[in-house]
């Protein structure tokens, strides 16, 4: 039962994808990023980190949702699967606007979405899955890394409700391609760091700046 | 599959998941239908907690034991469900060795009576668990002091969330059927829900 909990599908398949250029590696963490991983994050901090991941995620079935691949190229999605990236847009969506509300009744200031933040490179639809697999993946180990440092009762509670709707999106998008989804029997938490590391280094997600 | 113990009952499972002080309300809650509000009152303390997850996964390995050997297992899902249950006697496991960590005593496997009869029956039952597990898990997360134990019911929820998604899909349900916020239950909702699956 490694940290890794939940990525290890990803972690193999995403050899094939790395064929196709998904790759980016490590390098792609921005200096911004790097700096921020190097303090102790406050409450508000971690909440933003938790809002940053969704921003991600939204950006990524964004992506899916466009049917046009890293070449610019038209990736037609099945009708079951154009309804899926909906779904999935929408209901993270609906955790950005819960986690921006959050932030500003604990007296913070959420964090812009910039969604040039982030690009995923997949050329294939299957390309496309396993990447959501692992930003799931890794969106499910940031939260329940997360979770047990929050203080305040209302933000435990709903990164808790969110983090169980991430997990059944993980399995949903393993289901297009047939893939297990549950790989593992535990779902550890994360450190920012790992969860910011392992969504670079699988799934191509090339962090330009800053999750400040 | 129960560390330290023998089958035990209905009433016996209920006494024993809950931990001493919700015990009472608990029989009292089976045999009269009352006391729902007393029955919020599960599992005090973290073992408590540790043990009524422990049960509910004694309660879903089970199943899926039962499902093996029923001759119902979908076969188009035979692999991801064999699967499912291997990991719910994984975390079996992982609440028995925590409860003991704390100084407790892991709660014994129920006697179960899934009366499967069909392949689709005992697939809405996979669902029927699989999505009470998930948010009985979620129901607890408030009532847990130690982070570590949070941990623990943190890195089983979200697989929970998993499964119940599958089978969900499997069934052509709504995977994510309270929308984008999953929705907790009480342990009195769950038990109640569970007990026609419990002998005695």
């Amino acid at each position: 039962m490694g940290e890794e909990g939940g990525l290890s599908r990803g972690d193999v398949l995403i050899k094939g994808a790395a064929g196709a250029g998904a790759l980016y590696g490590l390098g792609a963490l921005g200096p911004h990023v790097r700096r921020a991983l190097a303090k102790t994050e406050s409450e508000l901090e971690t909440l933003n980190f938790l809002l940053w991941f969704e921003y991600m995620q939204a950006t990524l079935y964004g992506r899916g949702n466009s049917e046009v691949n890293d070449k610019k190229e038209k990736l037609p999605l099945k009708p079951d699967e154009k309804a899926l990236m909906e779904l999935l847009l929408e209901q993270e969506r609906q955790h950005i606007g819960a986690m921006r509300k959050l932030i500003e009744k604990l007296g913070g200031k959420p964090k812009k979405e910039d969604k040039s933040e982030f690009s995923f490179a997949f050329r294939f639809n299957e390309t496309l899955y396993v990447i959501a697999e692992v930003v799931e993946g890794a969106a499910i180990g940031a939260y329940n890394g997360a979770i047990p440092l929050l203080k305040s009762e209302e933000a435990r509670e709903l990164a808790s409700s969110i983090v169980q709707v991430e997990g059944r999106h993980a399995a949903m998008v393993t289901a297009p391609f047939h893939g297990q989804p549950a790989p593992e029997a535990f779902n550890l938490g994360l450190t920012q760091e790992s969860a910011i590391v392992y969504t670079v280094q699988y799934t191509a997600a090339l962090l330009k700046g800053t999750f400040k | 599959m129960t560390p330290g113990g023998p089958p035990v009952s209905r009433r016996g499972f209920i006494a024993l998941a809950g931990g001493s002080v919700a015990a009472a309300s608990f029989l009292a809650a089976c045999g009269g239908g009352e006391t729902v509000a007393k029955m919020s009152e599960f599992g005090s303390g973290d073992v408590g907690i540790l043990n009524y997850a422990l049960t509910l996964e004694h309660l879903e390995a089970s199943f899926y034991t039962a499902l093996g050997e029923s001759g119902f297992m979908p076969v188009k899902a035979r692999t991801t469900l064999e699967k499912f249950g291997e990991e719910e006697e994984e975390h079996v496991a992982k609440l028995a060795e925590e409860v003991k960590k704390l100084g407790g005593h892991p709660a014994p496997a129920p006697e179960t009576d899934f009366s499967l009869e069909d392949e689709k029956g005992a697939l809405e039952l996979a669902g029927t668990l699989e999505n009470l597990g998930a948010a009985a898990y979620l129901g607890q997360v408030p009532r847990i002091k130690s982070a570590t134990v949070l941990g623990t019911m943190l890195s089983i929820h979200s697989v929970e969330g998993r499964h119940a998604a599958a089978v969900n899909e499997l069934l052509g349900k709504p995977a994510t059927p309270d929308g984008a916020f999953a929705k907790p239950a009480t342990a009195s909702t769950v038990l109640t829900a569970v007990a026609p699956y419990m002998n005695g």
